[in-house]
């Protein structure tokens, strides 16, 4: 089990429990989507993943992974750039500061700018970009190094549907392609069902809801075929009516 | 084309500053009582101007500006280093932050005492290193205000893709940029707080008798006030000059 979360208990302050005896296994290369309504600790429970907060009661535990392959892309693209660096250099960053940017990665470096079509951005700085544009470098720069555990928080929120498609389609190759472990926040059913292998829950005892929901992923289909075929339909109604439920309980 | 813009403003405002000057020192004179003599604009411009083949003026000028380059400079070292050193650890801010309000009240001059023991009332070096002090406190209160506020997002997206929480690396990959625009504001409030000093301890006649600040105290003496307006317009002078560098500098980062 690479990652696993046992009995975490964490707050803020001393009266409110964010989180109470929380407990999660993801499976080596498996993509999961975290529902919960606003507030219930999602962006808390990557921060604890990724040692930025601490003091936690119970155990979190990264088995096979080292700090250097894990990749958090969060919702606010302006915090995951470096206003101060061209996108270019943004993006070869991650690169830099491990000493691995050779020609297999430029050529890595590359593809991501053509894919996420960034090519006539490369010498602006992050200010003069679009919020999708943003949004791409930050995805960019969150990948190039080839990451094996990867959170996604909320990235796609705030996109008009067209890149986000574009974008979820992007994600999901990569992620086949790394097999990295994925982690997506959502609050969105479509990007949930469409990415991830299995659907939890954060319900209202703030711990994860034994309920869930597994989608079979359909090989070769575009996404709006894949959106709207039989699979997808039938795990979006599932994930919503296990949603209205925990969260009416 | 922006960059156009922004050179035609340039230039607008520079024409602008005789223009002020002198609309300044006409409303002074207008509104003078009779018994001072207060020169004209015409006066003031035509001593300013002569001031430039004055040999005396010259030096005095050269003099003032070293000092006030000198302070500015040891200000931001000694002002850098202790802010980065005191907030390394926010308890050790916490501590320091009460003796640095103490010291930001006590007015400069207040100081003179200690250091003339320390240096001697006539060392050359007196009027430079007084000036250092309020420099200092305003180049620190400023970077600590950066450090304390640089975004701690982009601080936690830097430990991610380096894959270490290395502080020091960090800080000069992170921190130093984010605390870049503070600290230049706090160059240009200190750089301002620095001619301030510099003239008036050479006013008071402190170091040794070279100095803008103790030309105008003895143009004063001889009544010669056309002069004496003349050579205040030199010290904003360096104060422009020294900014326009800092804005050079700015640029570059923005």
């Amino acid at each position: 089990m690479p990652l696993e979360i046992n009995n975490l208990t964490f707050s803020y302050s001393q009266n409110q429990n964010v989180f109470q005896n929380l407990s999660l296994e993801i499976k080596d290369g498996e993509c999961v989507a975290l529902l919960g309504f606003s507030g219930s600790g999602k962006s808390t429970l990557f921060n604890l993943i990724t040692s930025l907060v601490q003091n936690y009661e119970g155990s979190i535990s990264l088995q096979g992974y080292e700090n250097t392959d894990i990749s958090y892309i969060s919702q606010s693209a302006t915090d995951m750039s470096f206003p101060w660096k061209r996108v270019i250099s943004n993006i070869q960053f991650p690169l830099k500061l491990r000493n691995r940017l050779n020609e297999e990665k430029q050529n890595k470096i590359s593809t991501l700018i053509k894919i996420l079509k960034l090519e006539h951005r490369l010498n602006h700085y992050p200010s003069q970009l679009s919020g999708g544009e943003l949004k791409r470098l930050s995805i960019a720069s969150g990948l190039v190094y080839s990451p094996r555990l990867i959170l996604l928080d909320e990235v796609f929120t705030g996109l008009d549907f067209a890149l986000k498609w574009e974008l979820w389609s992007f994600i999901k190759q990569e992620i086949k392609s790394l097999k990295a472990t994925t982690i997506i926040a959502t609050h969105d059913l479509d990007e949930a069902v469409y990415l991830s292998d299995r659907i939890i829950f954060i319900n209202k005892n703030k711990t994860i809801d034994e309920r869930q929901v597994l989608i079979e992923q359909t090989e070769n289909l575009n996404i709006e075929d894949a959106l709207t075929s039989k699979i997808l339909v039938t795990a979006r109604e599932q994930t919503l009516k296990l949603y209205k439920e925990i969260n009416n309980e | 084309m922006n960059r156009n813009k922004n050179f035609v403003s340039f230039v607008i405002g520079l024409l602008l500053i005789p223009i002020i000057v002198g609309v300044l020192l006409s409303l002074l004179k207008v509104f003078t009582p009779v018994s001072i003599k207060f020169p004209s604009i015409f006066e003031i411009y035509r001593d300013f101007f002569k001031s430039f083949s004055d040999k005396d003026v010259i030096l005095a000028f050269l003099s003032t500006a070293k000092r006030v380059i000198l302070s500015s400079l040891c200000a931001v070292f000694i002002g850098v280093f202790l802010s980065f050193l005191l907030n390394w650890n926010k308890r050790i801010w916490n501590f320091a932050l009460p003796t640095i309000d103490f010291l930001r009240s006590i007015p400069i001059t207040f100081f003179i005492p200690a250091f003339a023991i320390l240096l001697g009332v006539s060392s050359p070096n007196i009027i430079w290193i007084l000036a250092v002090i309020p420099s200092v406190l305003i180049i620190l209160i400023n970077v600590s205000e950066g450090i304390r506020q640089q975004n701690q997002k982009r601080l936690h997206h830097f430990y991610i893709i380096s894959g270490s929480r290395n502080k020091l690396r960090s800080f000069f990959n992170v921190t130093v940029f984010e605390v870049f625009p503070f600290f230049i504001s706090g160059f240009k409030i200190a750089l301002s707080y620095s001619i301030v000093v510099v003239t008036v301890l050479e006013y008071m006649q402190m170091g040794n008798d070279v100095g803008l600040g103790r030309m105008v105290y003895n143009e004063m003496e001889q009544l010669n006030y056309s002069r004496v307006y003349s050579i205040i317009i030199l010290v904003g002078l360096i104060g422009y000059a020294l900014n326009l560098v800092l804005n050079k500098i700015n640029l570059k980062y923005e």
